[in-house]
């Protein structure tokens, strides 16, 4: 058909539609990865143009253009472009992100950082919480910074596990443990529920999640845990 | 009928009000000297004027004996109405009390606010609403819901099924207030009065109950029925996967412990197959409507295939209009287009059965939000959810009443 490396087809995607809507999403995970915080959350809320382009070596490339904003200071929309690259092959590698996010609003939040990053740090600090929200959608205001983080630290495991097939986003934080801060970085254990609209499936990952205002969110350590049979499988 | 109700007061046991069908002139004089006798304490309801119209005459029991001879002797026609006058206006009255008692429940009803299956409506719902100017609304236990019915025998009808998917929780509290709404905007909205007054609405408040109960009790992610699966730990079947429509193709798993899990045959679900039996036993439904969430998306048939469907463009139109009137209320953005196309193929879908069974107005709402709550939509977005969509979903109905088929 053509020769190896050279793009062969090129198709308009409609942007409502869900192969456009999941790359949105992946790259959504991919801009919170980057400038997600406690005190920062970006939603993709609309994707106005798509196209895909078949990579015969590499894999199935996505050109959008779309609208995001940050929802946790309500900033107003950002419209961007940005380029999505799903790879070819058997098992699970995340999509490759290439954008320029200069212009992406990023609100001042360094007050609000200090201050939950202050009262946090102190040595006898050992916050606890599960279900966040309730069953009722309540979330403590005093635990919402932590819903934000488990957010951002979701979006790392959200993005590694996105595919043209997946659409994740985060159901509830199942339970969250505050550990001993380490290298001045305030250290949390994550349960998190993640929900793939796609398959319907509830997928619930351990997050080892350290943060600072001036180190962000890394993701040490994740691990999938079996779905939850509340249970026992007799009743 | 406003003259009944005044006199609700005085003592009227065993009187009878007669209809009276003068014949000749000669019957319209006696009946208005009658009228002008004051002695028999008659209450004409309606005068003698001419012999087009009847005469409706309530009589104390005490001048029961003299009317009707008075008017056997002059061989004017006349027959009871009213056997007991008393009888129908305690009943009358009872219901009006019933009536305020059931709007005093339903005021303090809380539909801002996520209840468990045995709460999930207004104490008699059903009940509060039969006396109202005639309209039926018959109920049952189990599972919860409502038919709005003006009478007439298997009237053209809209089936409205929410909570299927039991973790959607809006979906239910949602169908709730709608229902409510229904029954207070009928007599008072002249869209709503015209619709149930050509077309029975079915509202199936919770499709699945087992799960909706399992998700109070021990999982709020539920998804599923809880039907044993033979041979497997894992139970429940996804009942949207379940109906005979492109059963067990794409989109839909084979595997008891998945989410998306088909059963083991088309139907297997009594959730489903109730439903499946009602719509074709009635064998005049007009539109059949799913509310699910999250994501704000407004649908029509195909799932289990991304081929338009036949009626493709029409159902966009309605699509699109019922959006708009949706989003009017708080500007709250939906997508309009087949599931296929939208989501995901996903086979044994129940709107793709409705539209394959001849239903052409066959849609599914996802409602709100778009991912930030997701299924744990925070209580105080129930109303204006319920609200929004209330106008999305008219709009769907008023079409189907005007473009009968």
């Amino acid at each position: 058909m053509s020769e190896e490396g050279l793009v062969m087809t090129s198709r308009d995607l409609n942007p409502d539609y869900y192969e456009a809507r999941r790359a949105g999403n992946a790259v959504q995970h991919y801009i919170n990865t980057l400038y997600g915080s406690p005190f920062r959350l970006y939603s993709v809320t609309q994707v106005h143009k798509a196209r895909t382009e078949a990579m015969a070596d590499t894999g199935m490339k996505y050109f959008l253009e779309f609208s995001v904003k940050d929802w946790v200071g309500e900033s107003s929309e950002w419209h961007g472009s940005v380029e999505v690259l799903y790879p070819r092959g058997e098992t699970q590698a995340p999509p490759q992100v290439q954008g320029s996010w200069g212009g992406l609003p990023q609100l001042n939040i360094s007050a609000k950082e200090q201050e939950f990053y202050q009262r946090y740090s102190a040595a006898d600090s050992s916050v606890s919480g599960k279900d966040i929200p309730d069953s009722y959608g309540n979330i403590d205001r005093e635990m919402k910074p932590f819903w934000h983080l488990a957010r951002v630290a979701a979006s790392f495991v959200m993005l590694n596990e996105s595919n043209e097939n997946t659409l994740y986003n985060m159901a509830q934080v199942a339970k969250i443990t505050q550990l001993e801060t380490q290298d001045d970085q305030l250290r949390f254990d994550y349960e998190v529920l993640l929900h793939n609209m796609v398959s319907q499936e509830i997928i619930r990952w351990k997050l080892l999640v350290s943060w600072s205002p001036a180190g962000g969110v890394k993701v040490l350590e994740t691990e999938l845990l079996p779905r939850c049979h509340c249970k026992s499988p007799t009743q | 009928m406003t003259r009944r109700v005044l006199k609700f007061t005085f003592f009227l046991n065993r009187h009878q009000v007669l209809r009276i069908n003068a014949e000749s002139e000669e019957h319209i004089q006696l009946l208005k000297e009658l009228e002008d006798d004051e002695g028999w304490e008659l209450d004409f309801w309606t005068h003698p004027a001419s012999t087009d119209l009847p005469v409706d005459v309530h009589v104390p029991f005490a001048s029961l004996h003299a009317v009707k001879d008075f008017l056997q002797a002059h061989k004017i026609p006349f027959h009871v109405m009213i056997n007991n006058l008393q009888e129908l206006l305690d009943e009358e009255q009872e219901g009006l009390e019933l009536s305020a008692m059931q709007e005093r429940n339903a005021r303090s009803f809380n539909f801002g606010a996520y209840h468990t299956l045995d709460t999930v409506s207004p104490p008699d719902l059903h009940t509060q609403l039969h006396t109202k100017h005639g309209l039926g609304v018959c109920g049952g236990p189990r599972p919860p819901g409502a038919v709005f019915s003006t009478g007439g025998n298997k009237r053209p009808a809209i089936w409205i099924d929410a909570g299927i998917h039991s973790r959607e929780w809006v979906s239910t509290a949602s169908a709730v207030w709608m229902a409510d709404k229904m029954a207070k905007d009928y007599g008072v909205d002249p869209s709503v009065t015209s619709l149930l007054g050509q077309m029975d609405v079915y509202l199936s408040i919770v499709t699945n109950p087992d799960g909706y109960a399992f998700t109070h009790t021990s999982d709020r992610m539920w998804r599923k029925t809880r039907s044993v699966n033979p041979g497997s730990v894992c139970r429940g079947v996804d009942p949207n996967r379940n109906w005979d429509a492109g059963f067990g193709g794409p989109g839909a798993s084979k595997n008891p412990c998945s989410d998306s899990y088909h059963g083991p045959l088309a139907h297997s679900e009594i959730e489903v197959k109730n439903v499946v039996d009602l719509v074709q036993s009635h064998g005049n439904f007009k539109a059949f409507i799913s509310i699910h969430a999250y994501s704000q998306l407004l649908m029509y048939p195909y799932g289990y295939s991304c081929t338009s469907v036949p009626h493709q463009a029409e159902l966009d139109s309605v699509g699109r209009s019922a959006v708009q009137a949706l989003s009017s209320l708080y500007g709250t953005t939906y997508k309009v287009g087949s599931i296929c196309k939208i989501i995901y193929q996903a086979s044994g879908g129940s709107i793709d059965w409705s539209y394959d069974v001849g239903i052409k107005y066959s849609f599914a709402f996802e409602l709100r939000d778009t991912g930030r709550y997701g299924f744990l939509l925070p209580a105080n977005q129930i109303i204006p959810t319920a609200s929004e969509t209330w106008l999305g979903l008219k709009h769907i109905m008023e079409y189907v009443r005007d473009h009968p088929y």
